[in-house]
């Protein structure tokens, strides 16, 4: 079930990109932190109803002291720290890459507006992007927000009108991604949808020398 | 009710520091102050980290103001929430030197 | 007086008639509360028929069973009625029923405010469930983003029902809010200090202390998007130097806490039900304690974690994803508190603990994938998906709806009188948690394969079919659990057998009086010097029932109770309470008018339920009748105490103050929205921005301070006995807010440009507003001292009145200054 259940268009587990595949390894470590944690409590709740206060009274220090607070420190504060670097590395880095790409969201429909050197490619529901190399997505909406992503990429970017936002997107290999409107919009939200092309080199070439694909 | 101000203090200080570089954050960013450079770092990073810094030490120096507990029970709690309270306030303003003001 | 004359007299003082004019008049706590927690489950079954629907809908892919039109009005009303209607309500409920038993205490503080506040939500929800049936039902999601929720793209008045049904029923919410805080930290039973208190107590006055601060920005926020829909002042529209994201943080300000204002009393229930079922004391309630404190202030500072998708710096997420992965560490110390004091105790496996074990099951998993939500990355994923859908049944539904339930089952004995066998509470309880799981479980997965909240379908090709039909089969297998429960309730209420007290031998104060309670709970109030006054003297209820302890001889058939020094327990004053009353219903009624003429835009007729809110508040505060110096009076074992109109701390006086705490965290949102605007919001600069002004404005300060100094030159003369003088100050005061007003309107007219321009207009306008309310309210104060001096209830022993004048006429002198400050400001910078 694991892995091929894990497995699907728009599966945030099913990485394609470096920034999806880093989250998901994230999860990963964290769900098998969790699992451990809870079963802990599950056990000394278990054990709490098979010892029937037989040993003597309880100490605060070591339930709310130790259990309560240190060991819960040690495990946040790492937790966070990683966290921490993680998302600098995907969300603050310089913004490199020269294929900058303009996604504006509206009821509900994307229009991509790809910038190379002096011509602009505008498409509709229908992203296209280099493989292996950075893209800048430069987000906006014309009436509500609505919120731009591709699970198998990258985490999601809001749409706001009014405000521009910026995500990098990546793609190892090239191949077609779904992608999805993440914020309510109104009663089209559901079929809100877009397609990632991720090109090879040559198709690349081709779609910015505007060549139908 | 100086009871409830006394097992508060720590926490409205924390309160008070974390609206406080929140607001530096945000105000700092839309003002430029991050395009400032200063001693290899930014006037932004700089003012933050500093506030930071001086918000940790008075939630600790707080810590012998509210000694002055008339039960074991005030004094518990109250020692509880000033040390909550400075703690918060190193570990919710670590960000301040951890990473990016501005993107 | 024997036992028995003593209960029939109490019970004709404290009782209401009956038939339907009791339940129009009555104010007394137990009432109230029920009525609070019998429509909460009504609502409850409501939300949950809502909530079938949409997992009817979702079983399959393409189901055409509703559209999406329907489907969206579902959601958001099944998230509305379940956050406003269901879960705030219950607990207040309990409160309500609870609290006063558990301290020894004989009513809530504000026994009006409490049937007024019922009034208001059982209107104000019905309203909301009306506009269901007549398909205008809100459906921009419980969260109402802008601009979604903007006049432009929800043109009808689905958006107009949120926003005005919703803040009908938060005043409740407030209402309960100060109530519970006063009557928690004043209305206890003789020594009973604060660390005696059953942690239930601190749990709610905690809980209560943040619904005050939280509720505030919930409320601003709903009447600027409804000003903004109705006279279209853009404070979320971009192109006007609006900005959406405004109404997010105001939102979820309130928004965050308000989960946990829901988690914590039923935390409180499992403090007060664990021990007792482990039959043992709880462990480290000091620890505790400090631990709620920590919980409550913490979490005010998580709220942009669930706007980490909207592009805001890293550094500000990581302020808020740090706190919310801190607010763990309160959380895991009641958790390992409660498994702690299991472990020390001799835990019996009863129904109540059942469902305590379904809560650490289900919570303990919920708290984990929070944490994982916390941290930023991982939420750039998981946000806006069926995993935050997960996560948030889980801790909802274990951290609320279990430990309610294991509350149920533990006071169903001292509700009824009356004891049943398990068996269906036990089959019930299966089928809740098994059907709980299997639906939400899942959810984990289908969100991390992709699938998006708020979608009416899904495409086959997803992947998503199989885990969405086990979802919705799970569904109707708790909702058919739920429906035993309500069955296995019923049975209790009507069938069961009658039985002794105390059948968990609890050692709190609300088992130390008859079962079923009587109208005035207790007959005569303890002494406390221990935090488990029952185990200490198993006697107690019989002492008490004989009058032995304070209050036992009713008077002049007065409702007393006790009003006791906030830290130490010690005996303060005695509170009078007023009696049955039709006033809250009436009140409610006008009330709802005025939302009723904003609902259907009829914006200048609303001005007459507004007068009649005013003269009804008014006659709230002339029926109390203080015409005459009592003097302590006896309060039994030879003791005296003075009434609450002749003491210093009264509740009246408290209940004001809280109320200008939530006051002026309202004002404090305003004046971060507006700095916000300023700030981050597109399209600033203003076209144009305050010119002139100033002469305006000095008056008003003037006048405002004038008012503020005369009111408090008004009680100085009162207290002094100089009723004259007094009555010059007031009737000086109140002409001083008088000039307030004008120089306030005259300031807006003349100086600041029109609200409908930008953005920076409207706030101004806003700040206005905010001042002229309150130099209104200044005024009637100082005027309504004014009468109540002319016509003899203030004297130097009486003046609380004057202090509660002298109340709000500081506050609306020091937040004139700042509103002032505020809108001047950008004409001296520019």
């Amino acid at each position: 079930m694991v892995v091929g259940g894990c497995s699907g268009p728009l599966s945030t587990l099913d990485a394609a990109g470096p920034a999806a595949a880093r989250v998901a390894a994230f999860w990963w470590a964290m769900l098998a932190g969790a699992t451990a944690l809870t079963l802990l409590v599950f056990v000394l709740l278990l054990l709490a109803f098979v010892r029937r206060g037989r040993e003597g009274p309880a100490s605060p220090t070591l339930w709310i002291g130790g259990l309560g607070v240190a060991m819960p420190i040690v495990v946040l504060l790492t937790l966070v720290g990683y966290a921490l670097m993680l998302g600098e590395r995907i969300i603050a880095p310089g913004l490199s890459g020269t294929v900058v790409i303009d996604a504006t969201g509206r009821q509900w429909s994307w229009e991509f507006s790809h910038r190379v050197r002096t011509e602009t490619q505008v498409t509709e529901n229908e992203l296209h992007m280099p493989a292996g190399q950075p893209v800048v997505l430069r987000i906006a909406a014309v009436d509500v927000i609505h919120s731009f992503w591709v699970p198998r990429l990258a985490g999601k970017m809001d749409a706001i009108p009014g405000h521009v936002n910026v995500l990098r997107l990546q793609a190892v290999e090239p191949g077609v991604y779904e992608g999805q409107c993440a914020e309510f919009c109104g009663s089209g939200h559901s079929g809100h949808l877009f397609r990632v092309i991720v090109h090879d080199e040559a198709g690349w070439a081709a779609f910015q020398r505007g060549e139908d694909r | 009710m100086s009871l409830l101000a006394r097992i508060s203090a720590g926490l409205l200080l924390w309160a008070f520091g974390f609206s406080l570089l929140y607001a530096m954050q945000g105000t700092g960013c839309a003002y430029g102050w991050a395009d400032v450079a200063l001693f290899g770092t930014t006037l932004l990073r700089g003012i933050l980290v500093a506030t930071w810094l001086v918000l940790v030490a008075a939630c600790l120096a707080l810590l012998r103001l509210v000694r002055s507990a008339s039960s074991d029970f005030e004094n518990r709690v109250t020692l509880a929430t000033t040390l909550a309270g400075a703690g918060a306030m190193l570990v919710t303003g670590s960000p301040v030197a951890l990473t990016s003001a501005c993107a | 007086m024997n036992a028995l004359r003593r209960h029939r007299v109490l019970n004709a003082i404290w009782g209401a008639p009956t038939g339907w004019r009791g339940t129009v008049v009555s104010v007394n706590h137990s009432d109230i509360g029920k009525r609070f927690v019998i429509a909460a489950f009504v609502f409850f079954a409501i939300g949950g028929v809502l909530a079938m629907m949409i997992r009817a809908q979702l079983a399959t892919p393409g189901s055409a069973f509703v559209g999406p039109d329907i489907y969206n009005q579902l959601f958001t009303m099944h998230g509305s009625i379940m956050m406003f209607l269901f879960a705030i309500p219950m607990f207040e409920g309990l409160a309500l029923y609870m609290l006063p038993k558990m301290l020894g205490s004989r009513d809530m503080a504000f026994p009006r405010l409490s049937a007024y506040g019922w009034w208001c939500y059982l209107f104000g929800g019905t309203i909301l469930i009306a506009s269901m049936v007549f398909g205008v039902a809100p459906d921009g999601g419980w969260f109402m983003y802008t601009p979604l929720s903007s006049k432009a793209y929800t043109p009808g008045i689905n958006a107009d029902v949120w926003l005005l049904g919703i803040t009908f029923v938060e005043i409740s919410a407030i209402a309960a809010a100060i109530e519970i805080a006063v009557s928690v930290l004043k209305l206890r039973a003789p020594g009973m200090r604060l660390d005696r208190m059953p942690l239930f107590a601190w749990y709610l006055l905690i809980t209560a202390l943040m619904m005050i601060v939280a509720f505030p920005p919930l409320i601003l926020g709903s009447i600027l998007l409804e000003v903004e829909r109705a006279f279209d002042w853009p404070f979320f529209d971009p192109t006007r130097g609006g900005s959406p994201l405004l109404w997010q943080h105001l939102f979820w300000l309130f928004g965050h806490p308000e989960v946990y204002i829901i988690f914590l009393p039923a935390a409180g229930v499992i403090s007060t039900v664990l021990p007792v079922l482990a039959r043992t004391r709880i462990l480290g309630y000091g620890w505790i304690v400090a631990a709620l404190l920590s919980l409550a202030f913490l979490s005010f500072g998580l709220w942009v974690h669930h706007m980490f998708t909207t592009g805001i710096p890293h550094m500000a997420l990581g302020f808020f994803s740090a706190a919310s992965a801190l607010v763990a560490l309160p959380t895991a110390v009641q958790v390992f508190a409660w498994i702690g004091t299991l472990w020390n105790g001799r835990p019996e496996l009863k129904l109540p603990m059942l469902y305590l074990l379904g809560f650490f099951v289900i919570f303990v998993i919920g708290g984990m994938t929070g944490v994982m939500l916390a941290m930023v990355p991982f939420d750039l994923q998981a946000h806006d998906t069926h995993f935050v859908v997960a996560h948030l049944h889980y801790v909802l539904i274990g951290g609320f709806i279990f430990p309610m339930l294991a509350g149920a089952y533990y006071w169903l004995p001292h509700f009824t009188g009356r004891t049943r066998d398990d068996l269906l509470g036990k089959a019930s309880f299966w089928l809740i948690f098994i059907g709980f799981n299997v639906t939400f479980f899942m959810m984990h997965l289908t969100g991390l394969l992709g699938m998006r909240r708020r979608v009416h379908t899904y495409p086959e090709e997803a992947g998503w079919t199989l885990l969405n039909l086990v979802s919705s089969v799970g569904s109707f297998v708790m909702a058919f659990g739920f429906a035993l429960f309500a069955i296995d309730v019923a049975l209790h209420l009507y069938y069961a057998r009658r039985r002794r007290r105390n059948p968990w031998t609890a050692g709190t104060l609300e088992w130390a009086m008859p079962i079923p309670t009587p109208a005035y709970n207790i007959a005569s109030l303890p002494t406390v010097t221990d935090r488990e006054p029952m185990t200490q003297s198993p006697a107690l209820a019989t002492a008490l029932a004989r009058g032995e302890g304070y209050l036992g001889e009713p008077r002049d058939g007065w409702r007393e109770t006790m009003a006791v020094e906030t830290t130490t327990g010690a005996i303060d004053h005695i509170v009078v309470l007023p009696g049955n009353t039709c006033l809250p219903i009436v009140t409610a009624a006008v009330t709802g008018c005025f939302f009723l003429c904003l609902l259907a835009g009829h914006y200048w007729l609303s001005l007459l339920p507004v007068a009649g809110v005013v003269a009804l508040g008014l006659r709230w505060a002339w029926v109390l009748d203080w015409r005459q110096d009592l003097g302590p009076l006896p309060i039994g074992r030879g003791e005296v105490a003075p009434i609450h109109r002749e003491a210093v701390g009264a509740p009246g006086w408290w209940g004001s103050a809280f109320l200008l705490v939530a006051d002026g965290t309202a004002l404090a949102s305003l004046l971060f929205g507006y700095a916000f605007l300023w700030v981050i919001a597109p399209n600033w600069p203003p076209p144009e921005r305050i010119e002139g002004g100033l002469a305006a404005a000095l008056v008003a300060a003037a006048a405002g301070l004038a008012g503020c100094l005369f009111t408090r030159r008004c009680l100085a003369e009162g207290a002094n006995g100089l009723s004259a003088p007094a009555s010059r100050m007031a009737l000086s005061a109140t002409a001083a807010q008088l000039v307030t007003i004008l120089a306030l309107v005259t300031l807006g007219i003349t100086a600041l440009p029109a609200p409908q321009e930008h953005a920076y207009a409207a706030g101004s306008w806003a700040l206005l507003a905010y001042a002229l309310l309150h130099a209104a309210i200044a005024l009637l104060c100082a005027g309504f001292g004014r009468i109540r001096i002319t016509a003899g209830h203030v004297s130097p022993r009486r003046t609380l009145d004057l202090r509660v004048a002298r109340l709000f006429g500081d506050y609306s002198a020091a937040t004139l200054a700042i509103v002032l400050v505020c809108l001047l400001a950008p004409a001296v910078a520019a």
